[in-house]
């Protein structure tokens, strides 16, 4: 615990008396991040607030906001209207907030007299309609709310006129940083602090943000912006969880089913687990043999992921917080939020792709020690025991993931532009210089600025200049919104997020469970059953939209498969795991497996299980080539069917990864003759035995020069853009998802979308939303800048190519899966089991001694 | 599952394909590749689901693409230039949407006296076409419900038709097939749809991007194909192709487990 330093009394005197009891009434001094951000929150300086979840942070930042908010009601200074907004990612905030908030606001209104009362109130889309207008005359004065309804609010006549906002406090901000919604929520606050006149106190909350400069800029622009961290590396503890038997994992894929008995175990010996997997589909596995393995708790064991219907996510976060449950498993969707304080126990199945997001996970758990969070990383696989290694060792030094926060999205522009036309009437210049304050937008062209402008003026290069039906209206130097209209729309189509095409699963009797893919409902054999939020059910009737089940029981149950981006292997994380592979074959190069076990045990700090388990798979891929690295890169010459395959061992990400095999698969076959595929640690080129190529030919497939002008033609010959266009359009306005008619069909939506882009493409390949599009697919989902760095690395570097009769083992995790999908057999994954099985032992076991646990 | 059909789609794309601009379907009855029929017997020239004003249309709703035709109004010239038709039948859903504002009346209006300036012009009126005669009524163009010779009955297909024992021929499905070669690329082609006793023509629009036949199809095409092989033939805009295998049709399932799956042979 902290002490209280010298500096200390005046922090202390600052806050309101009221405040002061209620805060010393709880705890016994300011906890270490409460201590360094107050110095800068009650000064009413910029600051980013860097702590683990459950240190303290949000209240540093609520502390300052409620004491200024205290002492003008004191001097009777405090006005009627809103003077303090908290942004959050997440829409169902009630139980956060509650916490943090609702008992010292209590305790400093009891202290007030009753009409300077300080009024808090909640808004997000989800807040009815009778609410708003109640909301509109209450005039809180501190609003909890979300990026897109402060985006609202902003333009709304009624509200504005009762802006005096001077703080606005943003969590999670990491959470933003690395969308679209990050560049609308920078865009909204310069938006709120030109609405309001005066500079606004900006104070960002994260668990996990770095680079903290890159954040702070997104947060404050250029503005000076202190911040306030504590040293992430005492917050945490990871350990690996490896089965007794290592050799039992298998050499490749992400069944969870194999840890189902370890995780069964861990579960029933803590009170309430949070088990966390890399995707929705193993959440529902998970969950499932969860279910089965210990049918005592079966009521309460749940699932919980993005397409579980929310009104039930909610319900088990309810339960989760009231301690009614035994383990909940989960995607990404539990990540954020506050920590339960009754979950003791954090699993995380399969390797985390991010330290970050690893380390975001932990902090769900209520159980600390001495303020540490800790948790069990559970391998699935062979492969994954060195992931979780790398993880483990970069957590335990204090090595963030890298954000990437995307600058000058053209689409957001689009919006924040119509919103600024619909609030008032803008000189264009005046709009210009506040876009251009906006953190994601300093560096903003001024060309790129005018074509969205031209742009939502409805003109365009194809039929005139100002075609007919613009948004808004631009004239003499200034611009305006077009009609009411357009407005209505603009109030239905903010925010950034797009929705995929879905069925909606409900039950007979109309309780709603959650959505699936069309595909994956088209896949089942008539009667077969799957799982969805925990619960196996069985098709009854389909229609357009919604499938009726009914619960099954008993049979093979299937998990669906979601479509969605798995998230790719973090770069800081790849070079963790490029560290490990360098030591280990160094290592093993000069003293064989016995030397390695002794170097895992020392600098790498590992259990004895996971020893044995890494050094079984090294020394089986000993047997056919070297432990692959970066320098040599690595390259493998492999048969397949009546052509070949070159298989390249790269550490990089699928990203990069994706961006490399597109550009090689296109220089070396322009055809589409050869054939490319990728995942986090390598990809190959299949192609005929004839088109077999010189070394020459395959190093200039990787040649730095034109490289990024190939990426681009790569992907202008796929109809992968045409996808991506989509939600650019919604984002930008371009094709609203909502209208006064209804709701757009996603499926009417993503058809628009690809006649848009195809349209577009013919007659203005130029038009801001279609550079937009490319930009988002080569910087934010393919890292096309970081995948040429990699192309000239791979080009300028020795290489080593191995021809052997089959992969080697590091390369059987992508060619199972590159297997997986021409397999037909009935049970796919127990098929891919047997097939990585036998392509593994075929490579003889050395037989090396290994340690025993 | 979807495996079969892809493989489809690499021999269409890799195909050395011979420049075919019509393809006969019957004895003169022809497939244009800009996806519009040729009746040689009595020199009508068919065009379905032409959409006129589509750009425009979706403005009016909010959307804020190009305004653009498409091309769509060359491909009309393009045709009638290649069969010098007497008549010119616009087979259902001429316009895409009611109550035009002025830029789109006065581009629909221009490209329909075009054509009334070279051949007799009549519209079969369809789902999308309910405003049509009260916004251009006053044009030269004959207006009706159905439209037959000797050898075919041509119905837009969004309301009943009448039993016949001649060819027909019909619009509204919007029908393509989804084809993707190895190297990813994908693209929506529109096909007729030929079977015994009838043809769907594709939409003539390049803004239909059409249904893709692969997905569950509505009782209409039981109707029409039910229990039959169909031959597909693909109109690219520049040729017009069989495409090399024939396919039954994947009905809409109502109930799990009822209705017949896609079969490629």
């Amino acid at each position: 615990m902290a002490t209280r330093s010298a500096s200390l009394p005046s922090l202390t005197d600052q806050l309101h008396p009221a405040l002061r009891t209620w805060f010393f009434a709880r705890f016994p001094a300011f906890s270490e991040i409460q201590q360094r951000a107050l110095r800068h929150t009650l000064a009413g300086e910029n600051v980013l607030i860097l702590a683990p979840t459950g240190s303290g942070k949000t209240l540093a930042a609520f502390l300052s906001v409620l004491s200024t908010l205290g002492h003008e009601a004191d001097a009777g200074t405090l006005p009627n209207a809103l003077r303090a907004v908290y942004v959050s990612p997440l829409k169902a905030l009630g139980n956060d907030i509650h916490r943090n908030l609702d008992t010292p606001l209590a305790a400093l209104n009891e202290a007030l007299p009753a009409l300077r009362r300080i009024r808090m109130e909640v808004r997000t889309g989800d807040t009815s309609q009778s609410e708003r207008q109640r909301q509109q005359k209450s005039r809180p004065h501190l609003l909890i709310t979300t990026p897109e309804s402060l985006a609202s609010l902003i333009s709304q006549r009624g509200f504005a006129e009762g802006l005096q906002a001077g703080v606005v406090i943003v969590d999670e901000i990491h959470a933003f940083a690395e969308g679209k919604r990050g560049s609308l929520l920078a865009l909204t606050l310069e938006r709120l602090e030109a609405r309001v006149g005066r500079p606004l106190q900006r104070i960002g909350l994260s668990a996990t943000a770095w680079p903290e400069q890159e954040v702070a800029q997104l947060l404050c622009g250029v503005r000076p912006c202190a911040i306030a961290s504590v040293d992430i590396r005492r917050s945490h503890k990871l350990e690996i969880l490896a089965p007794p038997n290592p050799r039992t994992l298998p050499a490749a894929g992400h069944n969870p089913y194999r840890v189902a008995h370890l995780v069964a175990d861990r579960v029933r010996a803590a009170s309430t687990s949070l088990v966390f997997t890399i995707t929705r589909s193993n959440a529902e596995r998970i969950g499932l043999a969860l279910q089965l393995l210990l049918p005592e708790y079966e009521q309460q064991i749940a699932v919980h992921h993005s397409s579980v219907d929310l009104a039930h996510r909610l319900e088990i976060e309810q339960r989760l917080a009231s301690n009614e449950m035994k383990a909940v498993a989960a995607s990404a969707s539990l990540e954020l939020g506050v920590d339960f304080s009754g979950v003791d126990q954090v699993l995380l199945i399969g390797a985390p792709h991010g330290i970050s997001s690893a380390l975001q996970r932990l902090g769900r758990s209520g159980h600390r020690v001495n303020g540490v969070a800790a948790g069990a990383l559970i391998p699935t696989s062979l492969p994954d025991l060195l992931q979780c290694l790398a993880v483990e060792r970069a957590a335990r030094e204090g090595r963030m993931d890298h954000l990437r926060i995307p600058s000058n999205a053209l689409d957001v522009l689009a919006q924040a532009l119509l919103g600024m036309s619909i609030e008032r009437e803008w000189e264009i210049g005046e709009a210009f210089d506040l876009v251009r304050r906006a953190g994601p937008y300093l560096q903003l062209p001024e060309a790129d600025f005018q074509a969205v402008l031209e742009y939502l003026a409805g003109g365009g290069r194809v039929l005139g200049p100002y075609g007919s039906y613009g948004k808004i209206l631009v004239e003499n130097g200034r611009f305006r919104v077009a009609s009411r209209t357009v407005a209505r729309s603009y109030y239905m189509n903010i925010g950034t997020i797009s929705d995929e095409y879905m069925v909606r699963v409900m039950l007979r009797g109309a309780k709603k469970l959650g959505e699936v893919n069309e595909g994956f409902l088209g896949s089942l054999q008539p009667g077969e059953a799957f799982v969805i939020g925990g619960t196996p059910v069985r098709v009854k009737q389909l229609h357009r939209n919604v499938a009726i089940v009914e619960k099954a029981r008993g049979e093979r149950i299937r998990a669906p498969r979601w479509t969605g981006n798995k998230m790719p292997l973090s770069i800081r994380l790849a070079g963790e795991e490029l560290a490990l592979r360098r030591d280990l074959r160094s290592v093993w190069e000069s003293g064989g497996a016995e030397a390695c076990q002794h170097m895992l045990a020392g600098q790498w700090n590992a259990a004895p299980a996971t020893i044995a388990g890494i050094v079984h798979l090294v020394a089986r891929q000993m047997q056919a080539a070297p432990l692959p690295i970066d320098d040599p890169v690595q390259v493998e010459l492999l048969p397949h069917g009546r052509g070949l395959l070159y298989f390249f061992h790269v550490v990089a990400g699928r990203a990069v990864n994706h961006s490399l095999a597109w550009v090689a698969a296109r220089r070396l076959g322009a055809d589409g003759s050869v054939i490319a595929n990728f995942d986090d640690h390598g990809f190959y080129l299949q192609m005929d035995a004839r088109q077999r190529c010189s070394a020459g030919e395959l190093r200039a497939a990787f040649s730095p020069e034109n490289w990024m002008d190939d990426l681009r033609a790569a992907i202008a010959s796929s109809e992968a853009l045409g996808r991506d266009f989509r939600p650019v359009a919604e984002v930008g306005q371009l094709l609203p998802k909502q209208t006064s008619r209804g709701r757009t069909s996603p499926k009417a939506a993503t058809w628009n979308g690809a006649l848009l882009y195809s349209t577009l493409l013919k007659y203005e390949p130029g038009h801001p939303l279609m550079r937009e599009t490319v930009r988002t697919f080569l910087e934010d989902k393919m890292m096309a800048d970081l995948a040429l760095e990699e192309a000239a690395r791979i080009h300028a570097c020795r290489w080593e190519v191995y021809e052997l009769p089959r992969p080697s083992p590091f390369a059987l995790p992508l060619y199972a899966a590159f297997n997986a999908q021409v397999l037909l057999a009935q049970d796919r994954e127990k098929a891919l089991d047997d097939i990585v099985e036998n392509l593994f032992n075929e490579w003889a076991d050395p037989g090396v001694e290994l340690p025993t646990n | 599952m979807g495996r079969p059909r892809r493989r489809v789609a690499n021999q269409l794309i890799l195909a050395p394909m011979t420049e075919r601009t019509h393809l006969e379907l019957r004895p003169g009855i022809l497939a244009d590749c800009t996806g519009a029929v040729y009746l040689e017997s009595s020199r009508a020239l068919l065009v379905a689901d032409a959409h006129l004003g589509y750009a425009w249309a979706q403005r009016r709703r909010g959307e804020l693409g190009p305004l653009t035709d498409g091309g769509i109004f060359a491909r009309i010239d393009a045709a009638m230039a290649r069969w010098k038709p007497e008549q010119l039948v616009f087979l259902g859903d001429v316009v895409h949407l009611g109550r035009p504002a002025s830029e789109e009346r006065e581009a629909i209006e221009q490209a329909l006296t075009s054509a009334a300036n070279q051949a007799r012009v009549t519209v079969v009126l369809g789902n999308h076409d309910r405003q049509f005669v009260s916004d251009f009524g006053h044009l030269p163009v004959e207006t009706m419900l159905q439209w037959s010779d000797d050898n075919v009955l041509a119905v837009h297909g969004d309301r009943e038709w009448p039993d016949t024992s001649l060819w027909l021929l019909m619009g509204h499905l919007h029908p393509s097939i989804r084809v993707q070669d190895a190297a990813g690329v994908r693209q929506r082609l529109p096909v007729f749809v030929i079977g015994s006793r009838a043809v769907v023509l594709p939409a003539f629009s390049p803004f239909a991007a059409g249904f893709d036949l692969a997905k569950p199809l509505s009782p209409e095409w039981r109707l029409l194909f039910g229990g039959e092989y169909v031959e597909l033939a693909a109109a690219t805009g520049t040729q017009v192709r069989k495409l090399p295998r024939l396919v039954s049709l994947r009905f809409q399932r109502t109930q799990a487990g009822g209705g017949s799956r896609s079969t490629a042979r």
